[in-house]
């Protein structure tokens, strides 16, 4: 199946882009995912420690299971307000 | 009542906008954050300010709903800006109205802690010696 994969901050730099689509195996979690992510962009890897996922818009954990079409953001600490 | 934008906001006009909402308004709190030319020990030229959009307005809403919900005030607005921001201007705004003023400063302050938790939105720093992306904020 394939979700959505987004980049914010200083992720956007080591991933090289905005945003990408991710194949992936069906019912798989977010942290797999996460894995899978880390092993086709190497340089992204180290980063992805210290990011929370948004899944459609709501934060989950890493055992949250993904659906074909899943928009994930990866989300660095915040610095707004 | 939230907004997310690039433009800058203007003050008087959100002062009457959240004060014609109720003749029963005893206090008016204003927190700004403002862009500083500093940061630890570096100089700053400007800010450039990131966002998940939707995502942000949906936990702005929820904080405006919980901070209704948790404080006896009559109406909340916050703006936050993003995009590039310059060296004293306005970044977010919140404004808290409530009969009594106690309620109004705790929701202002409130909120403003709930927004650098919660709101997905990431600050650059534009130095002189390069840009550095903000990861921690006090």
């Amino acid at each position: 199946m394939k979700i959505k994969v987004l980049f914010f901050a200083y992720l956007k730099k080591y991933a090289a882009m905005e945003e990408m689509c991710l194949e992936v195996p069906s019912y798989i979690t977010l942290g797999k995912a996460k894995s899978i992510l880390a092993e086709s962009i190497p340089l992204l890897g180290p980063y992805l420690s210290n990011v929370k996922c948004a899944v459609n818009l709501e934060i989950v954990g890493e055992d949250a299971v993904l659906q074909n079409n899943d928009e994930v953001a990866m989300l660095p600490p915040y610095s707004g307000g | 009542m939230i907004r997310i934008q690039y433009e800058p906001y203007d003050l008087s006009i959100e002062i009457n906008r959240i004060k014609a909402v109720s003749k029963s308004i005893g206090a008016l709190t204003i927190f700004e954050g403002i862009a500083r030319d500093f940061s630890n020990d570096h100089n700053v030229d400007r800010l450039d300010f990131e966002c998940y959009i939707e995502m942000a307005e949906n936990e702005l809403r929820k904080i405006e709903k919980q901070a209704k919900s948790k404080f006896d005030i009559i109406e909340l607005s916050i703006i936050h800006r993003i995009g590039t921001i310059d060296i004293g201007e306005g970044i977010v705004l919140i404004l808290a109205v409530a009969s009594h003023r106690a309620a109004a400063y705790e929701a202002s302050r409130w909120c403003i802690d709930e927004i650098k938790r919660s709101v997905p939105i990431w600050k650059k720093e534009c130095l002189s010696i390069g840009d550095i992306w903000v990861t921690a904020h006090p």
